[in-house]
């Protein structure tokens, strides 16, 4: 079942040559990364082994990610301080409790990723150049959205899917994620697609 | 204590619930984005539409009020006798000739700019292949089109604002490129049309969606005025190829 994960990485490499977008390599590098750390998690919790350490490290690369996005993209001079100050305090304080399990600063951190991507989300259909349908950042960060507001329910109740007396728990969120992944993995395949042509 | 069904429920619900926003989300955002599209197209439209009359015009002026004024000018100075003149007139009389047939050739080649001279006579075929022998005396450059058959029922608007597409096409390669040859193939089947346009120059050297200059802009919105496609494809290999696909009912109706 994790193998799904794959499919936009798949994807992604087999295309690779066609990316004509830095920060669609970066994001594949990304995607990567975090894919096999998610395939670790869930089946080290198959296996009923708890390891916040990985939860932690997804949560972290993918909001270090995000937030590398936002700068590079989008952030005026002038503000820069008042953004790089907050977040840059929640990435520090991710790294400080890597080996805890800081429940609230997860649930906090997720809800940054969701509100950035969202943000990413809103200013990319601004931009004119290009038709909406066919930004390719559009749909990445469509991905990431649908994935991490949809995961979030999921990360509020991590203390029962990791809880092996909750066995039934862990069956819903193992197939719940199966079908999110499916679903972001196709909308980082359509972004994929979009960057081989441009189409108006 | 909370029982696994309640948890499970409540998991169920808030899973299916916040996945539901989020795709609602980004259903709201691209379908109001398509509504500003449409909105700005037609804007383009009635400006592409305004900005065509105003061409025509400025030819029509150009060709039917100044061009007869410098042909009088040009015949009352043949008439000059050579005779009665000393050498110094003679010159600025024959000075003055070469720069009224340089003002008269540059009238008529900005008017034939304008609306292409064969356009109206002939057709955007044959318009095409005479543009084409300019650009391939004045540029240096191999042009090589292949077109088999165009039919002549596509109306004007359909034709001239594909002319201006291919003209926009052109000029670029000729200025930014660097390339020594243009392929073009224009192929009709049914109601399809596509047309292919390579060049082997440099190609774009930005990401298309960074691209924002104003040439590639109109192409595309001309392209979505006359509800077709652009597919461009573009590395420094391979050089510049765009493909355009036009539903060719459509443009019966632009007619």
């Amino acid at each position: 079942m994790q193998i799904c994960n794959l499919i936009a990485i798949i994807f992604g490499i087999s295309n690779r040559k066609h990316f004509n977008h830095p920060m669609i390599k970066v994001f594949l590098s990304y995607l990567i990364f975090s894919e096999f750390i998610e395939i670790g998690l869930i089946t080290l919790a198959e296996m009923g082994i708890k390891n916040h350490f990985l939860v932690n490290i997804f949560l972290l690369v993918t909001f270090s990610y995000m937030a590398s996005i936002f700068f590079y993209n989008f952030v005026k001079k002038k503000y820069l301080f008042f953004i790089f100050w907050p977040l840059s305090k929640i990435i520090l304080l991710n790294i400080i409790n890597i080996f805890e399990f800081n429940k609230m600063l997860l649930i906090s951190t997720n809800s940054l990723t969701i509100l950035i991507s969202g943000y990413l989300i809103i200013k990319e259909s601004n931009n004119d150049s290009i038709s909406i349908s066919s930004n390719s950042f559009f749909w990445i960060n469509s991905g990431m959205l649908i994935y991490f507001f949809s995961t979030l329910s999921i990360l509020i109740m991590f203390n029962y899917i990791t809880n092996p007396q909750h066995k039934i728990i862990f069956t819903y969120f193992k197939y719940f994620n199966f079908i999110i992944t499916i679903f972001s993995n196709s909308l980082y395949i359509k972004g994929f697609l979009c960057c081989k042509t441009m189409k108006y | 204590m909370l029982q696994d069904d309640e948890i499970l429920i409540m998991m169920i619900m808030t899973s299916l619930m916040m996945l539901a926003m989020s795709s609602f989300f980004i259903y709201v955002v691209l379908r109001s984005q398509r509504k500003i599209r449409r909105k700005q197209l037609e804007m383009f439209n009635a400006v592409i539409d305004a900005q065509e009359q105003e061409q025509v015009r400025i030819a029509r002026d150009l060709h039917d009020q100044i061009g007869p004024v410098l042909s009088i000018i040009r015949s009352q100075l043949d008439v000059i006798d050579d005779s009665g003149l000393d050498d110094i007139d003679k010159g600025i009389k024959k000075d003055v000739q070469e720069h009224l047939a340089t003002a008269m050739n540059d009238v008529r080649s900005i008017s034939h700019n304008l609306i292409p001279k064969t356009f109206s006579e002939y057709g955007f075929l044959k318009s095409l292949e005479y543009y084409i022998i300019r650009l391939k005396d004045f540029n240096k450059i191999q042009v090589i089109l292949n077109c088999q058959y165009w039919p002549n029922n596509l109306g004007h608007t359909f034709e001239i604002t594909l002319f201006r597409i291919l003209q926009e096409l052109f000029q670029n390669t000729c200025k930014h490129a660097h390339a020594s040859e243009i392929n073009l193939q224009i192929l009709i089947d049914n109601d399809a049309l596509t047309i292919k346009y390579s060049d082997n120059g440099v190609g774009l050297n930005k990401p298309i969606s960074d691209n924002t200059g104003i040439g590639l802009k109109n192409i595309k919105s001309r392209t979505q005025l006359l509800g077709g496609e652009m597919v461009i494809e573009s590395t420094q290999q391979s050089g510049f190829n765009v493909l355009f696909n036009f539903n060719l009912k459509r443009a019966y109706g632009t007619k």
